[in-house]
């Protein structure tokens, strides 16, 4: 990802949405709010102490309207995406969401009041980049970028490390063992 | 003395690139994908590795992150991070950082003695923060190749995830650290092993998180983290001259608290 560049000026990261050089302000602003906006409602969803069913439920509609997940399975898919005939690339799809609301809902199981801090917003059209930090309670701050598209989550870079990515050799690797078939199963049996 | 030994180094880098770019020819690499020709060799590695984690370095790990004073856990890594001030100031000064090196002595200096033995980071008080350069990230900068390829991936014994210039990147940082020419000279090589021992304690506390929810959460676990320890390492060459981990104020407007699993 060579767009985490060097960052000279501390002072810029800790404006809110700081725009880029090359930062249409509406549109910086509007990537920017889409993370602090699901920040809140995660937030908001892990205060009310609702069920297990009910925050996976909750993190399903989040994970819809705010991630394209169709083009994120795609992508960690990569070339067994154009192999796989429509049936499997259906059934992938759904396996595969499923699988991250789970994981995600296992995330945030426990609350251990770290917070989330939205930084600058890099656009570079089509894409947007958004800076943010996971702050914990005692500890190093964690590094995220969050790379928005047409209004749509479609990674999440961690301290360097694609998700998309990591996943893609994750799903690869087990394709070349176990074929598409198997990972759809496997990610039907994590989800379900 | 250092000479030659540098001069070896290099012999062995070049051997090590010739055989990379002779193997290069037939390996077949998806992109993206991290280049693994020893793979079978890797995997058997990296389950070993993993028995070993599992048994003896995580619970140790956990125990310290769980039962130790955050406050000695805290000087315990000063501790390690003034040792290892020297070794990143000569990469520093090798990436031709020269401000940082001069700024990473002074820290060391500074720490060694009002820091007491480096158990407080006085440094950082007075505006000279914490940071880390190796030599495999020295060699990243040097290369005219993507810092993503790093050569064949290895998992070394012990060790864990690595590639051919990160492992030429421990030896040298091995070979010219100050404090092991020092213990070895005097014959007191027990220190080292048991510096090398809280290392790697403190450095496993610190990455519990992070490797169990790629261990929950992947179907392959080996590859996972074949993928993510390349792309770290491509950020850390990338992000030279960063300022490692500047956190931003606290009352920032757009804070939002966030919750993740422990």
């Amino acid at each position: 990802m060579p767009r985490l560049t060097r960052r000279c000026s501390l002072g810029a990261l800790g404006v809110l949405v700081a725009l880029g050089p090359f930062a249409g302000p509406a549109a910086a602003q509007d990537a920017g709010a889409l993370i602090s906006g699901i920040a809140n409602k995660v937030l908001a969803l892990l205060r009310a102490g609702v069920s297990d069913d009910e925050r996976e439920r909750a993190l399903a509609e989040i994970l819809r309207d705010s991630f394209n997940m169709p083009a994120i399975g795609r992508m960690v898919l990569g070339r067994h995406w154009n192999v796989a005939t429509p049936e499997q690339r259906q059934r992938f799809l759904a396996a595969f969401e499923k699988a991250e609301v789970k994981a995600y809902s296992n995330r945030f199981k426990e609350y251990a009041g770290q917070s989330l801090i939205v930084g600058k917003v890099t656009r570079n059209s089509p894409q947007e980049m958004v800076d943010a930090q996971i702050i914990q309670p005692n500890g190093q701050p964690i590094k995220l970028v969050w790379e928005v598209v047409d209004g749509k989550i479609v990674d999440v870079t961690i301290e360097g490390v694609s998700m998309a990515i990591t996943r893609r050799s994750d799903f690869n690797a087990y394709i070349q063992r176990h074929g598409i078939d198997g990972l759809i199963a496997e990610l039907e049996r994590r989800g379900g | 003395m250092l000479v030659r030994w540098v001069s070896g180094v290099r012999r062995a880098t070049v051997v090590l690139a010739l055989t990379g770019s002779l193997v290069a020819g037939c390996a077949t690499a998806e992109q993206g994908e991290v280049w693994d020709p020893l793979e079978t060799p890797n995997r058997f590695l990296f389950a070993l590795n993993k028995t070993l984690d599992t048994f003896i370095l995580r619970p140790l790990a956990v125990t310290y992150r769980d039962l130790t004073p955050n406050g000695v856990q805290r000087g315990t890594r000063n501790v390690l991070n003034n040792l290892g001030e020297p070794v990143t100031a000569v990469n520093e000064a090798a990436q031709g950082e020269g401000t940082r090196a001069a700024q990473t002595l002074a820290r060391f200096l500074i720490n060694s003695t009002i820091g007491i033995l480096g158990i407080f980071d006085v440094a950082k008080q007075i505006g000279l923060p914490h940071t880390k350069e190796d030599f495999g990230q020295t060699i990243g900068v040097w290369a005219k190749a993507p810092p993503e390829d790093g050569g064949p991936y290895l998992v070394l014994p012990l060790v864990g995830p690595s590639n051919a210039r990160d492992a030429v990147g421990l030896l040298v940082d091995y070979l010219v650290d100050p404090f092991r020419i020092a213990a070895h000279h005097f014959d007191v090589d027990w220190l080292l092993y048991a510096r090398a021992g809280v290392a790697a304690v403190d450095g496993r506390s610190r990455t519990l998180q992070a490797l169990d929810d790629i261990e929950k959460n992947s179907v392959d676990f080996y590859s996972a983290v074949r993928s993510a320890y390349t792309q770290r390492r491509a950020a850390q060459i990338r992000e030279r001259g960063v300022v490692a981990a500047a956190a931003l104020p606290l009352d920032s407007v757009g804070r939002a608290e966030f919750g993740l699993a422990r």
